[in-house]
């Protein structure tokens, strides 16, 4: 009996230590900074490559039906691509010319890099977002592949995010619709044939946009504008798309002009992804 | 059997992970709904805490990154479907009610650590929201693992 009642005077300083310690592991292992050690990392990549073999079967089903879906307006399909192959010949040249204009200057300036120089590299998404509140995908290139921390992650239509944790073969993208941004982002906004800079401070996933601050209050943005990241202060490099102007509002006191984007990317939807790299010397 | 049902739903909630969207009403959380389903296969209590410890070990390591936090949360979760099932006799209406209230209540613990570690802001139409976005998928699933659980059952007179 006595033993039993020593048992409960202890149980609640126990449990509240036990929470104590449970939440500082919690937020140790959420901190972005941290690396994954080696053994999750090997358990990880067996996990992934048995997600990724199960899911083949899925996979192989899934774009049977996307193609079938997408042969209904296959001849719409044609005539715009057919109208825009007639521009691409003078688009190529204008590109190319614009390219060995860029390479004389660079030579001309003694610049080994520009901040738009990247490098590529093609990825598959194998889980995504698995519990509601991380917003994060995983993609099957590690480590081992030459992805490091921080790196920009793109599709086609723009920016979605950057790299948090890399393992082997594997690594984790955190997407830039989570509802925390803790990096803010820089990205310039087109006024007439100028840029005017901003942050973007956070995204609301309601209607797909993100909150970009700090912009001077006597610029006149118009809408539709281009919002593209500027590649200063983080890894990114410059030129990726990150979508529109939608709304341009002034802040609380009047001071700065506070531009509402629509994203670019539809953030439900991503099957293939490419992961960029500033080219450093 | 109950290794390979959690086995099972562990590796599917992964794979639908991938084509359900975030913002649909089908947001897979098989992995605790298996749990619920096993409970009755039991009988040492202990051997279902170690089930769930391990399950949300390997879900700690493999989906979300983070140390241990899954693996208490699940135990947690344990916890609570063993009280459930005192009150709650093993039949499917029941097992539908024990489902839908565990995914409410490992929501809202999960929400409240993520907001004091702040790693979240509080919102409660989010919370609201991503309880009844999961409710539909798994309730379904919930179904359907367990007639095929008590099939089997039936079927084969197993011991499991």
């Amino acid at each position: 009996m006595a033993n039993k009642k020593f048992d409960k005077r202890y149980l609640f300083i126990f449990v509240v230590i036990a929470i104590a310690i449970v939440l500082t592991i919690l937020a140790a292992s959420l901190n972005k900074e941290r690396d994954l050690n080696p053994i999750e990392k090997a358990l990880k990549d067996m996990g992934t490559v048995v997600i990724k073999v199960v899911s083949t079967p899925f996979n192989f089903v899934h774009d049977k039906i996307d193609e079938m879906v997408e042969k209904n307006d296959i001849y719409e399909k044609y005539k715009e691509i057919k109208n825009k192959e007639e521009q691409i010949d003078s688009v190529i040249a204008q590109n190319d010319n614009l390219k060995d204009e860029i390479g004389k200057l660079k030579e001309t300036l003694n610049l080994n890099t520009i901040l738009s120089d990247k490098v590529y590299m093609n990825a598959t998404v194998v889980t995504r977002n698995i519990d509601y509140w991380y917003n994060e995908i995983t993609i099957d290139k590690g480590s081992k592949n030459g992805i490091e921390k921080g790196m920009a992650v793109v599709v086609p239509k723009g920016l979605i995010g950057q790299i948090t944790k890399v393992s082997n073969y594997t690594s984790t993208v955190k997407l830039l619709s989570n509802e925390n941004m803790s990096d803010k982002i820089s990205v310039k906004i087109k006024v007439g044939d100028n840029y005017v800079y901003g942050l973007i401070s956070a995204y609301d996933a309601k209607t797909n946009t993100y909150t970009v601050e700090g912009i001077s209050e006597n610029v006149k943005i118009e809408k539709d504008a281009d919002v593209v990241t500027t590649g200063m202060g983080t890894i990114f490099p410059s030129g990726l798309i990150v979508g529109k102007v939608k709304e341009v509002t002034t802040d609380n006191f009047d001071l700065s002009k506070v531009v509402e984007v629509k994203s670019s990317v539809d953030f439900n939807d991503i099957d293939y992804v490419t992961v960029l790299k500033r080219k450093s010397e | 059997m109950k290794a390979l049902i959690i086995l099972i739903s562990f590796i599917l909630e992964g794979v639908f992970s991938n084509y359900v969207q975030t913002s649909s009403y089908f947001i897979p959380l098989f992995t605790l709904t298996a749990l619920v389903i096993i409970y009755p296969l039991f009988t040492e209590i202990k051997d279902y805490y170690k089930y769930a410890f391990l399950t949300g070990l390997a879900y700690d390591l493999i989906y979300t990154d983070t140390i241990v936090f899954h693996a208490i949360i699940f135990c947690f979760m344990a916890y609570i479907i063993s009280r459930f099932n005192l009150v709650l006799t093993d039949n499917f209406i029941n097992i539908l009610i024990i489902v839908g209230l565990s995914i409410a209540i490992y929501r809202i613990i999960t929400y409240l650590i993520l907001i004091l570690v702040s790693r979240l802001s509080f919102s409660f139409i989010n919370l609201i929201f991503s309880i009844l976005k999961s409710l539909i998928l798994n309730l379904i699933y919930s179904l359907i693992l367990f007639l095929i659980v008590k099939k089997s059952q039936k079927k084969y007179k197993y011991k499991f």
